[in-house]
């Protein structure tokens, strides 16, 4: 339990509050003005210290370090000065960006909005977006706002796999243009076809990339086949039943 | 150091402001708006090729304009495959290299803005002088507040004679207000930072002192 000491002296016309927070473990106080006027938070460079704001003071305070904190207003003295309104078990971690992203969401584009199999990120010189392969899994969560029902029925998910495929047979033509030029001249060309040598790399980097999710992928390829061979849907006699 | 510059919501001038309060502290300005970006873009790698693992950070940073910039792409796809919780990380290995960064944000309280803000070491939040501007201030002050990022200034855009000291008040943070100027508009048209254009001008003057307020916060 937090346990607030308080005092209150005038300077001119301005009140000065001075305020020790004790606790007996480690707790996170929440310290509001009771004054009938502005809190005028301590500043460093004209920026309010943190944990200030317009109402007081929220912070944490330990058993062997009491909280001690101090603040100017323009209203008359009152007893007590401030007061704590709440306090709670101090939050251990520092927030995170999964953290931050998870209570406010992600203001992306619904998949309802994205183009169909054409892509439309290769006309400024770098791959498709669609190229990675997998995005079905990372889009799936339904916590997020503005990802739709949809998200992993069959239809939606063909598309990114066959832009997906048709960005590899890109990448490995132009793979093939620049193994197979013979003389410096053609290859300066086929690097400038590329796109620079930049390009190139970045393009030797996501065909590995490619070649770990075609290994992958290729087994589960050939078991999805000998499934789809070995099974068959005996419709006649389910209409018959139905 | 890393500076955000936000905005409750959108068309108050946020990224004139970061454009020419990067050149003023010559910084890198990053285009984190990944939804909606506005600054200058090129070909070759941009922030949405980082933050989906396509690119390095530095390969983004552009040195070629008057300001360095990272851009950001403009597609759909990309903003989707954006994941902007990398953000960090990228504004980070650009600070490292380059310094300063400013880092221009999405406007609002969306999870991009919010990781923003977490990733700077300070922010600016950007305003028009009108009721509904403001009052969406005070909703990304408050945010940025629960992130922990402390508030370095508030900037009111196309203000002139503005009371400032009741918004400074509200806000919690000192006011540099920037004037509706002929000489910003050419600046703009011409892909300069105003200083470039018109260097004797009010708001040329206006941005230097804005970067003198928040180059302390920076600094800390």
């Amino acid at each position: 339990m937090a346990t607030l000491q308080s005092h209150c002296r005038t300077a001119g016309r301005v009140t000065l509050v001075e305020l020790c927070v004790t606790v007996t473990r480690p707790r996170r106080v929440r310290i509001e003005n009771r004054l009938a006027g502005a809190v005028w938070p301590p500043r460093t460079d004209g920026i309010p210290e943190p944990g200030w704001d317009e109402q007081g003071f929220e912070g944490r305070a330990e058993p062997d370090d009491p909280l001690v904190l101090g603040y100017a207003s323009p209203a008359d003295p009152a007893d007590p000065p401030a007061h704590i309104v709440a306090e709670g078990e101090p939050a251990d971690e520092e927030p995170t960006p999964q953290a931050v992203v998870k209570a406010l969401g992600r203001r992306e584009p619904p998949r309802e909005a994205m183009p169909g199999r054409e892509t439309d990120g290769g006309s400024d010189g770098t791959e498709p977006v669609e190229s990675r392969p997998a995005p079905v899994t990372d889009l799936a969560s339904g916590s997020r706002p503005g990802v739709g029902a949809g998200d992993g029925g069959a239809e939606p998910a063909d598309a990114p796999f066959d832009a997906w495929l048709g960005a590899v047979k890109r990448r490995l033509e132009t793979a093939e243009d620049l193994a197979g030029a013979t003389s410096v001249r053609e290859a300066e060309a086929a690097v400038e076809r590329a796109g620079g040598i930049a390009a190139v790399r970045r393009l030797q980097e996501q065909l590995q990339a490619d070649h770990t999710a075609l290994d992958r992928l290729a087994p589960q390829c050939s078991q999805v086949r000998e499934r789809a061979e070995g099974v068959e849907v005996p419709v006649e006699a389910l209409a018959r039943l139905a | 150091m890393k500076l955000a510059v936000t905005a409750g919501k959108g068309g108050v001038g946020k990224s004139t402001v970061a454009y020419n309060l990067g050149a003023e502290l010559d910084a890198v300005v990053v285009d984190a708006d990944l939804g909606m970006a506005d600054l200058p873009t090129r070909r070759g790698p941009d922030l949405h090729d980082v933050l989906a693992g396509r690119a390095d950070a530095l390969e983004a940073v552009d040195e070629a304009g008057p300001v360095a910039l990272c851009p950001c792409g403009r597609s759909l796809a990309g903003a989707r495959a954006a994941d902007v919780t990398a953000l960090s990380g990228a504004l980070d290995a650009i600070g490292r290299h380059y310094g300063a960064v400013v880092v221009d944000c999405p406007a609002g309280l969306g999870g991009d803005t919010g990781v923003s803000l977490l990733a700077a070491d300070a922010c600016l939040l950007v305003s028009r002088p009108t009721e509904p501007a403001l009052a969406a201030a005070v909703r990304s002050r408050e945010l940025a507040r629960v992130v922990g990022t402390p508030l370095a200034g508030v900037v009111l855009n196309r203000a002139e004679d503005v009371v400032t000291r009741p918004v400074a008040d509200a806000l919690g943070a000192p006011v540099t207000t920037i004037p509706e100027s002929d000489a910003l508009a050419r600046a703009q048209r011409a892909g300069q930072p105003v200083r470039a254009v018109a260097p004797d001008s009010r708001a040329t003057a206006q941005f230097r002192s804005l970067a003198a307020g928040v180059r302390p916060a920076l600094e800390r």
